[in-house]
């Protein structure tokens, strides 16, 4: 109701909001979303996975230019923003961070409650420390639907799964999300052509990785990122109960099964959260947050010469396959890359529970 | 493409400026309504269906009017306002909140006219009367033995639950009582169904699959011959807030790992016996209670699809379709997706955790697999 009395007001301010775009196909505005969780940002377009939904939005919330300056760090986050969404700190949810890394704005995914109730709200912070409200009546958006996503095999009805959207990337011309089901355990990528068409649909990709020796198995990817392995676009995914798996983008073709490569494995009772690549010193790194394992750094190095050998075959304990060092980050809850030399870190302040959003240099990591 | 005024309604940095000049003449002025002799006063309006809002009577001008989270005492320089809207009511000027107030929470009103005193008024929107009535009314599978490689456990709610605080209300006991530690993973999105009603439960894939590194580590979250107790905890809040009527309680034994795949050949197909009879199928294995509900369907031998209700008893091995429209005698068949799993996520297609065989990825997908039957004249 309220939100309706604010929609008339936002628009009233942007005017007429119909407008053609390049290709011929009518903007829409004010996306519908049920629910917010991951985000992506890439070329002034923010992907938002609506799990409720069942639905990818890409929002046009515009790219700054040149590089991110200085990040004025912002304590009590939680409480800032509890107080501007008149509830308190344990009703925000802040599910995902995403950095705009041309004008260095932070975008945050937020649930407002929990409960029936429970609202979605966009909120960023820009470089200067300010945190503004993001109205969703004022955005631009595509959508691509994930509910009617044909099933693995292609005579498949329609799947009404539940599926949580976990993570979101823009590779190339493709949008890849990796999901839960709330039913079925095998692992699904999807992946849809971006720009969405009116009618997007996503299909699904089925990544089997090896375990030890004589089993492979299916189990849904958590994270995941895009790396470069001799010379080739490669996707390095973090499965739930936590291998660490490789696949060729360009092997994945037209294919919609394909077997990966098991890396590591970052033992058992963990869900990795989310991957970032990093450079410290001239050296490559994968930094990967985790539920219950802290912070571990992978020196890219190793990523690549695991290509070079077959998957892990030995029987050897929890800790398997290409090495990790902890990073010295405390209670890190989201992280994203924050230009070049830095990453944008959302962590609890252990002495108040309270979350603070800084910049850290990526030598210190 | 950027959008003019797409940015935020509200910013940081103007709000505690305004936050912090109005604290400071509302403390001063704490409690007084009157200026000049007009009576203006701040009014908490509205209600619960409708939503809430601040009104501000007695006055014509509409200057500068805040809401703040909490009571009067709390406002500081720190303070940022509420999002929201002021508009001219006929009432008087009125301040609509941008997200619904929530219920037993204290805000703090604020009106600062151009000129003259400052006017404050403390609010605490009205508690809903919440009564716990919530329960938890099934948890699948709902047979009495499970596999030691059981993959999931469903917790079917009466009425839509909140999210974020599974772990907190939720544990598997062993046969002495005590919480199995780290036997579910429990992501922190919490996996639900879209009513928000049925809770699925992972147990840790790491430990349960063969051979890889949490198995060898941990092993696997039960093991054969134990008695294994979920436990749901009173205090678990719904979706409204209020806790649930009861804790509940549901015990299993644990018997030996299902490392085969269900095999619609051994499945027992009771063609209907009369128009409105209905279709049974029994299983010798236990399948998954929640994919049972949509992974078989009824077509007519052509392809058409049948509508019908479908109910899954006698611990998820037998499943009935009762159709919406009496049969018409004729060939029909019962597909089953190659997904369908059983309780340890073994599907028709593929074992849970496969022997590795080269050919097995990019063999064709096993599809969808028909039974026939037939349903008389007579």
């Amino acid at each position: 109701m309220n939100k309706r009395a604010f929609a008339a007001f936002a628009l009233a301010i942007i005017a007429t909001v119909a407008w053609t775009a390049p290709n011929g196909a009518t903007v829409t505005t004010d996306p519908p979303l049920a629910s917010i969780g991951a985000l992506e940002h890439a070329g002034g377009v923010l992907f938002a996975g609506d799990s409720k939904g069942g639905t990818v939005y890409a929002l046009e919330v515009g790219a700054g230019s040149g590089d991110p300056g200085e990040f004025t760090a912002v304590n009590d986050l939680d409480v800032k923003i509890a107080d501007m969404l008149g509830t308190t700190a344990n009703e925000v949810f802040i599910k995902d961070l995403a950095v705009d890394q041309a004008s260095g704005a932070a975008y945050l995914s937020i649930m407002r409650g929990s409960g029936a109730g429970a609202e979605p709200v966009l909120m960023k912070v820009t470089p200067d420390g300010e945190l503004h409200h993001v109205a969703f009546e004022t955005l631009a958006y595509t959508k691509l639907d994930l509910a009617d996503a044909p099933d693995n095999t292609p005579d498949a009805r329609r799947n009404p799964r539940n599926a949580t959207i976990t993570d979101i990337e823009l590779l190339g011309d493709s949008v890849y999300i990796a999901g839960l089901s709330n039913e079925e355990f095998a692992s699904v990528l999807r992946r849809a052509p971006w720009p969405f068409e009116a009618s997007a649909n996503a299909t699904g990709l089925e990544i089997y990785h090896g375990a030890h020796g004589q089993y492979e198995t299916q189990a849904p990817i958590y994270t995941f990122m895009p790396v470069e392995l001799s010379g080739e676009k490669h996707v390095l995914a973090g499965y739930l109960c936590t291998p660490l798996v490789t696949f060729s983008v360009d092997e994945l073709g037209s294919a919609d099964k394909l077997r990966g490569r098991t890396i590591a494995e970052l033992g058992f009772g963990n869900v990795p959260i989310d991957m970032l690549h990093i450079e410290q010193d001239g050296e490559d790194f994968v930094l990967l947050t985790n539920s219950r394992r802290g912070t571990m750094k992978i020196p890219m190095s190793d990523v690549i010469a695991a290509q070079g050998k077959p998957s892990i075959e030995e029987r050897v304990g929890p800790r398997t396959g290409v090495d990790y060092e902890g990073s010295p980050l405390g209670l890190v809850v989201q992280v994203d890359n924050y230009g070049d030399s830095k990453i944008l870190i959302l962590e609890r302040n252990p002495e108040n529970g309270t979350l603070r959003l800084s910049a850290r240099e990526n030598r210190w990591l | 493409m950027r959008i003019a005024g797409s940015e935020s309604l509200n910013t940081l940095r103007p709000s505690i400026q305004r936050a912090a000049a109005a604290t400071l003449l509302a403390l001063a002025a704490f409690g007084c309504s009157a200026e000049s002799g007009a009576e203006r006063t701040l009014r908490l309006t509205g209600d619960q269906e409708s939503g809430w809002a601040v009104t501000l009577t007695g006055s014509e001008e509409a200057g500068e009017l805040q809401v703040f989270t909490g009571g009067s005492i709390e406002l500081s320089a720190e303070r940022i306002a509420v999002l929201g809207e002021v508009s001219q009511g006929a009432a008087g000027v009125i301040w609509t909140p941008r997200y619904t107030l929530r219920p037993a929470q204290q805000y703090t009103a604020v009106w600062r006219p151009s000129a003259g005193e400052v006017l404050s008024a403390t609010f605490t929107i009205p508690a809903l009367d919440l009564v716990a009535s919530t329960v938890v009314v099934g948890v699948y599978p709902s047979a009495e033995v499970v596999p030691e490689n059981l993959l999931r456990l469903y917790i079917q709610f009466s009425a839509p639950m909140s999210r974020g605080s599974a772990r907190q209300f939720v544990e598997l006991l062993d046969d002495d009582n005590e919480p199995i530690a780290g036997a579910f993973v429990v992501p922190e999105q919490e996996l639900w169904s879209s009513a928000e009603d049925r809770l699925t439960l992972f147990f840790d894939p790491g430990r349960l699959k063969q051979e890889v590194g949490p198995n060898l580590a941990a092993g696997a979250p039960l093991s054969a011959g134990q008695t294994v107790t979920l436990r749901v905890r009173r205090e678990w809040p719904d979706a409204r807030g209020a806790m649930l009527r009861e804790s509940f309680e549901r015990t299993w034994r644990v018997g030996a790992a299902d490392r085969e795949r269900p095999r619609t050949d051994t499945w027992t197909v009771h063609a209907p016996q009369t128009p409105a009879g209905p279709l049974r199928v029994e299983f010798p294995h236990a399948l998954d209670a929640a994919l049972l509900q949509r992974m078989l369907t009824v077509e007519t031998r052509a392809g058409a699809p049948i509508e019908g209700e479908v109910s899954v008893a006698a611990g998820e091995r037998d499943w009935t379709f009762r159709p919406v429209v009496p049969w018409e005698p004729g060939d029909y068949s019962i597909r089953v997706e190659a997904d369908l799993e059983d309780l340890a996520g073994n599907s028709l297609e593929r074992l849970f955790d496969e022997p590795l065989v080269e050919e097995q990825v990019g063999r064709p997908a096993l599809g969808a697999v028909r039974l026939d039957f037939t349903v008389g004249s007579g």
